[in-house]
């Protein structure tokens, strides 16, 4: 920080006499430390739910329409499948893609039909998108994000869970991180479904690895391919990871018919 | 070749705890710093310490449980060292349920507090085996009876309605019916414990350990005991020889009551709970003083300037007043259960991430802010003793290896120390204040001159049982709690404290922090090395 000797002048001496601000203090603060910053590696930003308001979806629904989506049109030529079906499938619901790259979101996120796509709200890694306030206003403007804690702990789904019980629908990878294939699924996603009694809609995503892969921006423009399975119900008695193995199944399923076709 | 971390005591790989990296959470006074705040009761001072000086933060609050009431299921599902709660419980038993008292944490935990929501689990399953004969205690020791309101504040509404008065109710120390001799440990300490607890088939035990003071095998026999068990320990000699009492590997007075816990765990089984908290101890709009100064924004430096402002114009009532309203809104990081030992190590580690810092080296001079609330003047007034109490008891001892200030150092603290008492809650204090500390502040001579005559006071002992006064020997046990940093320290200071009350107490007091440094550096010598320990929020040293 920033503005030095504002602080000891606004507050004044000490109660009971004594200095107050002086004159050697500084113009600018600057620090010392022995050592790495706790301070640093905990500022996460908090949750902005002033950005899941009714002017803020319509300023979204806007910015997406504008500029958003027309961009990842450009960059990944989409061919979407199953979408229409899922006008019928109950809401709310855990969306489940493979992730593969950062264009994975807008990407699903503009493949929903409209009535899915308003009621969606995106699990975004807190340490990664909620590092900075700028950009966790940015990602919550953009794509409607909610901060999803990737800890141990169960911070995350704990956040996912109370969107679902308050309405939304909640986009999270099950695979946690972008990661090339479709293995590696965690157990989140299972826990959540389980825990909730919500139905998961999985989704294949592909194509998308080559135009944004992890670690670099929009490489080149190629085709990409979106598909919506049906929904998978978590079935009475079922364990989380059961349930997970079936919703990888699901997507594997997808997968397949994509490759056959 | 780095060793790879040890594992947790709960099996799971041991957790980073970046706060305790050496030289992370100190920094160091440059001409470019920003001034550093002092908690000073129910105000604030921003001082200049000399350049050079360290100053020790807290670390960052660490994100609570996802899921609580999870986490209280896992830990009576899956306790460690002992069979799940569910195994033990039968209909037709005695079951009881003690919880710590109002002590802890500090601030009081907004609603809902985690003992609630604890032992709201705990009766769910006795109802569900058929147990109704359920008795919930406040294990309060010889501190003062909590108030209707604040058991209910503590438990919750729906248990308050339920127990209360009959089934829920303040352990009485002096109810001569209501306790019993369990034994003797093989070093000759007495074990007494409340009558119920003894009695009972199972005991439950909630914990909140916000301190490694806390929890443990010493509890219920600290919490459930009498003036005869509890003085076993609480003596200036067992004080002197707990360093720290923060540290309880090498802290006499937790060896002493461990072997008293032992002694109650053979004789009653006993189900531990240990919840551990963050260090979120500030709600917003006052969130910022949880941070380091260089990292507050323009607006909370305007905030505080506000508030620093308006409390000092606030008559001391009206000030106490609004203090004592601040709840915090803590989150809980792990909820253990099983057997003591077991779940008392998990708790411990817990805490450690949260609150240990390293520190390289002692110091000539410690300074340290002594905010308006300690552990004995919740809903009170922090009375000279309990300023002393809270700077040599508990601030000097937050250290694990050495003290933070060097043997003959200076101690510093920022308080006002006003002569004021509460009358209902500390009437032995105002007698102690004025009889005793007028004869000697030496603790172990006023140990052995006065303790027996205040502890066996009827009139207190009355107080204590029918009122809300502390027991008559709380006062003392109060300055026991100062012997270990009285004998290592060569001269403690209050800057802006009352010249009598300083006086009486045999410590010196100075109008600014400058004047103080000055008066210390005649002790300790010319250019003595200083750090400022930034407590609140609540951390300990782990000092090299």
């Amino acid at each position: 920080m920033r503005s030095g000797r504002l602080l000891e002048r606004l507050a004044g001496p000490p109660r009971d006499g004594g200095t107050g601000g002086s004159a050697r203090s500084p113009a600018r603060w600057r620090t010392r430390r022995g050592g790495p910053d706790p301070w640093s590696a905990a500022a996460e930003v908090a949750d902005q739910p002033w950005l899941r308001g009714r002017r803020a979806s319509l300023a979204r629904e806007g910015l997406q329409q504008s500029l958003l989506f027309p961009l990842t049109r450009v960059v990944t030529s989409p061919k979407v499948s199953g979408a229409d079906d899922l006008l019928h499938a109950p809401q709310p619901a855990v969306i489940a893609p493979n992730h593969s790259s950062d264009v994975d979101t807008p990407l699903v996120l503009w493949a929903l039909p409209r009535v899915w796509r308003m009621r969606t709200v995106v699990g975004a890694a807190s340490d990664r998108f909620y590092a900075s306030r700028r950009t966790a206003l940015m990602a919550s403007l953009w794509i409607n994000t909610f901060p999803f804690d990737r800890g141990s702990e169960g911070r995350g789904l704990a956040a996912a869970a109370e969107h679902l019980r308050g309405g939304s629908n909640v986009l999270i990878y099950p695979q946690a991180t972008r990661t090339s294939g479709l293995g590696g699924l965690r157990g989140g996603v299972g826990r959540l479904c389980v825990a909730t009694g919500t139905p998961a809609v999985p989704v294949h995503v592909s194509g998308t690895g080559l135009l944004m892969p992890k670690g670099r921006g929009v490489t080149r423009r190629g085709r990409t391919e979106v598909r919506f399975g049906p929904a998978v119900e978590p079935l009475a008695g079922e364990e989380p990871q059961e349930f997970t193995e079936r919703v990888g199944a699901a997507i594997g399923a997808l997968a397949g018919a994509a490759g056959r076709r | 070749m780095v060793e790879p971390p040890a594992p947790s005591a709960d099996g799971r790989p041991a957790r980073r705890r970046p706060a305790a990296e050496r030289g992370a959470s100190v920094s160091e006074v440059t001409v470019k710093s920003p001034p550093t705040l002092f908690h000073a009761g129910e105000s604030f001072r921003l001082e200049r310490l000399p350049v050079g000086s360290r100053v020790v933060h807290a670390p960052p609050p660490l994100k609570g449980l996802g899921d609580l009431d999870a986490a209280i299921d896992r830990a009576l599902d899956e306790p460690l060292g002992a069979d799940p709660l569910d195994a033990r419980l039968r209909a037709g038993m005695r079951l009881t349920i003690a919880f710590d008292d109002l002590s802890v944490p500090l601030p009081p935990m907004r609603a809902p507090d985690v003992r609630g929501r604890i032992v709201e689990r705990v009766l769910e399953r006795a109802y569900r085996a058929g147990v109704d004969d359920i008795h919930l205690i406040a294990a309060l020791a010889l501190h003062r009876r909590m108030t209707p309101a604040e058991l209910r504040h503590a438990l919750g509404p729906a248990v308050f309605d339920a127990f209360g008065p009959d089934e829920l109710y303040n352990h009485d120390a002096e109810d001569p019916d209501g306790n019993v001799v369990i034994g003797e440990t093989d070093h000759g300490e007495p074990v007494t414990l409340n009558r119920r607890a003894a009695e009972s088939d199972l005991l439950v035990y909630v914990h909140l350990v916000t301190a490694p003071l806390q929890g443990g095998p010493k509890s219920a026999a600290i919490g459930l005991g009498t003036y005869r068990s509890i003085s076993a320990h609480h003596t200036t000699h067992t004080l002197r020889h707990s360093r720290s009492f923060m540290d309880p590997d090498h802290s006499e007075l937790h060896h002493s009551s461990g072997r008293q816990g032992e002694l109650i765990e053979r004789a009653v089984p006993v189900f531990h709970l240990e919840a551990t908290l963050n260090d979120a101890m500030y709600a917003e709009p006052l969130r910022f003083l949880g941070k380091p100064e260089h990292l507050w924004t323009p607006r909370e430096q305007v905030v505080f300037a506000g508030v620093k402002r308006a409390v000092d114009r606030m008559p001391v009532r009206a000030r106490r007043t609004a203090f004592s309203r601040m709840s915090a809104p803590y989150a809980v990081t792990s909820v253990t259960g099983g057997a003591v030992d077991a779940a008392h190590a998990v708790a411990l580690e817990r805490l450690a991430e949260q609150q240990a810092v390293r520190v390289e080296g002692q110091s000539d001079v410690v300074t340290a802010g002594l905010p308006y609330i300690g552990p004995y003047n919740v809903n009170s007034i922090l009375n000279p003793i309990l300023v002393m109490c809270l700077g040599l008891g508990y601030f000097f001892n937050l250290y694990q290896g050495r003290p933070l200030v060097r043997e003959g150092g200076a101690l510093i603290f920022t308080h006002p120390v006003p002569r004021d008492f509460h009358p209902v809650h500390h009437p032995s204090y105002i007698d102690f204040y004025e009889e005793v500390l007028a004869e000697t502040t030496d603790p172990a001579e006023l140990e052995r001159r006065f303790e027996r005559d205040y502890a066996e006071d009827e009139w207190y002992r009355h107080l204590y049982r029918t009122s809300h006064a502390y027991h008559g020997v709380h006062p003392f046990y109060m300055w026991y709690w100062g012997a270990h940093a009285l004998e290592h320290v060569g001269e403690v200071i209050f800057v802006g404290g009352d010249r009598e009350a300083c006086r009486r107490m045999g410590f010196r007091r100075a109008d600014t922090m400058l004047d103080a440094l000055e008066m210390a550096e005649q002790v300790v010598g010319r250019d003595p090395s200083i750090t400022h320990f930034g407590c609140p929020p609540l951390f300990y040293c782990e000092v090299e």
